[in-house]
């Protein structure tokens, strides 16, 4: 097992090297740089500026460059925010992040199994309608329509919450429960069929087979790596949306910092599935 | 979506309201015999593509102004939005053909608007030339006398109007969301803010110091609190609180007032200046501010590895572009003297009549030697920072919100009331209307457009003419839009008091030429052409295209 988690652990890193190599090739061939703007630099400033990141050199060169940066842990200056490092911007991202995806895990989890728990022991009843009704809508209305409706009805008519930042519980409530509300009406769906094979005495070998922790794992990476949108609506200071934010701004380098933290998000609970299979299943052996 | 209809349906009474006009005039024209308005001769004329950043309002107006063409002029014209940077690259390598732009100007003179449009000008975009303008641009920028400088400019901008590579569409409106409790506030061209005057009143009495707290919100995160590396107005606002130029703006009219300089003396020829330091200016780690810090910044500015964007800002001094360029390397050479601490003799290269308005800017600020060589990179962060300004930062949590408190060594300290000031960095512009509304902060800076209407006449909207206009750029190098009639033609298809009536809905003046006159007032602009779907026929036809209206 140890042996099966060593290889794999080493099988990411050829992954991990072709996913930044795609990544910074893609980059440069976006229209525009980290430079342009509307207001046009003069000839010679836009030169110098462009010889002091290195951005005239050839791709290659500055490809490797930068890898062997990557190779000591530094992943170089942000182009956009002069004042601060790629890896210093992580560093202070990355934990709100989890913070709130974590949240928005336990809210579903905590939402999401009894209501479909409850639902299985009643089926077919008014119950089981109620909650299958509710994780309908919960599934099927974008998080950004339910984050600004809390924000309207509970910040700005009830001023019982703040519409935005992030740290103090008054502040948490709306981007957390906006995140895992769709994934508590998931789990509530899985929990429902998995209770149901449980009460049909068919064992839960049928709710494995069915993919369930499968989903639940992939589900708990989705959710960790917390929502470019909640965290633009709300304000909070999470790395979520500088995945997106980063590209459309040409900041070459925090783009391709936020790719390989996601890319080794999924890779790792890539390999927590497959382990938890071991778990579960007798049948599958890893040598 | 409600409000959305509405707005379509506005445009669309209104286009119902014109059809009828123009039916009549069409009817009258039948009577007295001349050939009506879709007259079939001549070449059809070519589809159009209009680019545009995505933007719900770009969007709108680019909407609009496809109806209007399609309508008055029978022209079938695309719309292709694209982000961004993609947007920028596009206009640069004039791969577009009519594509719709912005420009704001650094301060209140024609030049800051009509220098773009020189040939190969780095911000013409239009492919656009001419030797006369060109020539115009140039001698008034060298032209000592206000009154014949001015002159030149009317007379390019009149080139520029009659032959419209750009198509001015309206003034930009400010609009400023305040509560009613904040006093103070001051309303300018520029948008610019400088708190020091702010103060909080409720119920007809100051709010004592410690309640003196001012939240507001930035609309995105800084980029750098670096003035010398600075580009953006996000930075400007900050930048103001906390540091302080040789002159500072004068809130209302922006005119240059003493700041760090207490006094200066300008030769006739406005190239050289003597600025008098006050003596009583203080860094924040209580050192006086001497006419060295000037040299030291401007100097570092000046560097190319300071990789300072706008380094050019200072190219206006004697020298300094050399310098820039490594032409010489003895900085002695450049037109900046420290004659002693409180003394600063400045030598330009040729008039500048607009030098004094450049000194509040950014980049022309102070920076504190000692801090910048000692902490390098992290010099701004709140524990090394040292300033001197009003405000003094003393939290700056990204993407979060920066903290400045009252600087107690400000010279002027004694009149400045508010005790901090908390700026949000919240990008999303209905999330900061929402923080206005439920009172977590007291300003936002803009009002975005589904909140148009409900502000409309609300006592807490602040509008005022922007120093800015909005305008399409057509790209002149190809065919259709190489010929001159065709490009105003375009211009005279459109009617801009609906546009701003019933799409943008914010006041905004409607503008027949490109520069924002309101703001220049010894400035007379040529007589731009109003909307004429007739002559915008006319005219097509005579640059040889058929004209089907469809009616």
């Amino acid at each position: 097992m140890l042996r099966y988690v060593a290889r794999r652990l080493l099988t990411a890193i050829p992954v991990l090297w072709i996913i930044v190599t795609i990544t910074f090739f893609m980059m440069r061939l976006a229209p525009g740089g980290p430079f342009s703007r509307e207001r046009v630099m003069p000839a010679e400033v836009q030169k110098m500026i462009e010889e002091r990141y290195h951005l005239d050199e050839p791709l290659v060169k500055q490809y490797f460059r930068y890898m062997g940066n990557l190779l000591r842990g530094d992943l170089g200056p942000s182009f956009r925010y002069k004042d601060r490092s790629v890896n210093e911007i992580i560093a202070a991202g990355l934990p709100t992040t989890l913070q709130l995806g974590s949240l928005a895990l336990l809210f579903a989890l905590l939402v999401g199994i009894p209501a479909g728990c409850l639902a299985a022991f009643r089926q077919n009843s008014a119950v089981d309608y109620a909650a299958m009704s509710f994780s309908m809508v919960g599934v099927s209305v974008p998080n950004f329509v339910v984050l600004s409706t809390l924000i309207y009805f509970f910040a700005v008519k009830l001023k019982i919450l703040t519409v935005s930042g992030w740290g103090r519980w008054d502040q948490m409530i709306c981007p957390v429960v906006a995140l895992g509300l769709m994934y508590s009406a998931y789990i509530a769906r899985l929990s429902r069929a998995g209770m149901l094979e449980v009460i049909r005495q068919d064992f839960i070998r049928t709710a494995r087979a069915k993919g369930l922790p499968e989903r639940l794992v992939i589900m708990g990476a989705a959710i960790l790596t917390g929502s470019l949108i909640i965290e633009t609506i709300s304000g909070v200071p999470g790395i979520g949306r500088e995945f997106v934010n980063s590209a459309l701004n040409r900041d070459y380098t925090l783009t391709i910092g936020t790719v390989i933290l996601y890319s080794g998000f999924l890779i790792i609970f890539n390999l927590a599935v497959d382990i938890v299979y071991a778990f579960l299943d007798p049948r599958i052996v890893y040598e | 979506m409600m409000k959305r209809n509405r707005k379509a349906n506005g445009i669309r009474s209104a286009s119902a309201k014109l059809v009828v006009a123009a039916l009549a005039i069409a009817m009258l024209a039948g009577c007295s015999g001349k050939p009506k308005s879709d007259d079939s001769s001549g070449k059809p004329f070519p589809k159009l593509q209009l680019l545009y950043n995505i933007s719900e309002s770009h969007k709108l107006i680019a909407e609009t102004l496809q109806q209007m063409w399609k309508k008055e002029l029978g022209i079938q014209v695309d719309l292709a939005n694209v982000e961004w940077k993609t947007y920028l690259k596009s206009l640069q390598s004039l791969d577009y053909q009519i594509a719709r732009a912005g420009w704001i100007g650094d301060y209140p003179d024609p030049n800051t608007f009509l220098d773009m449009f020189v040939t190969d000008g780095g911000n013409n975009q239009t492919g656009w030339s001419n030797a006369e303008y060109d020539r115009l641009i140039k001698t008034a920028a060298m032209e000592g006398d206000a009154d014949e400088r001015m002159k030149m400019f009317h007379d390019a901008e009149e080139i520029l109007m009659k032959e419209m590579p750009i198509m001015p569409i309206y003034f930009y409106v400010n609009k400023n969301l305040v509560k009613d409790f904040v006093k103070g506030m001051h309303f300018n061209m520029r948008d610019l803010h400088i708190l020091k005057y702010v103060y909080l009143e409720k119920n007809g009495k100051v709010l004592p110091p410690q309640e003196q707290v001012f939240h507001f919100n930035l609309s995105a995160e800084p980029e750098t609190l670096d003035p010398g590396l600075m580009t953006g107005s996000v930075e400007f606002t900050i930048s103001t609180q906390i540091f302080e130029g040789l002159v500072q703006y004068d809130p209302d009219t922006l005119e240059p007032i003493p700041g760090m300089a207490e006094s200066w003396e300008v030769n006739d020829e406005h190239t050289e200046f003597v600025f008098h330091l006050r003596r009583n200016a203080k860094w924040t780690n209580g050192d006086p501010v001497t006419a060295g810090d000037f040299v030291y910044s401007w100097k570092r500015v000046l560097e190319p590895e300071t990789t300072a964007e706008y380094a050019y800002q200072l190219f206006y001094i004697k020298n300094a572009k050399k310098y820039y360029d490594k032409e010489i390397s003895d900085f002695s050479q450049v037109g900046l003297k420290a004659v002693d601490d409180f003394t600063l003799k400045v030598t330009l290269d040729s008039p500048t009549h607009f030098w004094l308005d450049l000194l509040a800017f950014h980049t022309l600020m102070p920076v504190n030697k000692k801090c910048v060589e000692k902490f390098n990179d992290k010099w701004t962060r709140p524990e090394n920072i040292v300033t001197n300004g009003p405000f003094k930062l003393t939290e700056w949590k990204p993407k979060s919100k920066l903290v400045m408190t009252k600087n107690p060594g400000y010279y002027d300290a004694a009149n400045v009331r508010l005790s901090k000031l908390v700026a949000y960095s919240v990008e999303d512009n209905i999330t900061a209307v929402s923080m206005f509304e439920a009172g977590q902060s007291y300003w936002v800076n803009t009002i975005p457009l589904p909140y148009a209407e409900k502000y409309m006449n609300d006592p807490q909207a602040k509008k005022t003419d922007f120093l800015a206009v909005y305008y399409y750029r057509f790209n002149t190098t190809k065919e259709p839009l190489n010929d001159p009639r065709v490009r105003r033609a375009l211009n005279l298809a459109i009617n801009k008091d609906e546009l701003v009536k019933f799409v943008t809905k914010s006041g905004e003046k409607t503008a027949t030429t490109f520069v924002p006159h309101m703001h220049m007032k010894d400035y007379e602009p040529p007589q731009g052409e109003d909307y004429n779907p007739e002559e915008a026929r006319r005219l097509l036809r005579e640059a040889g295209y058929a004209v089907k209206t469809g009616k």
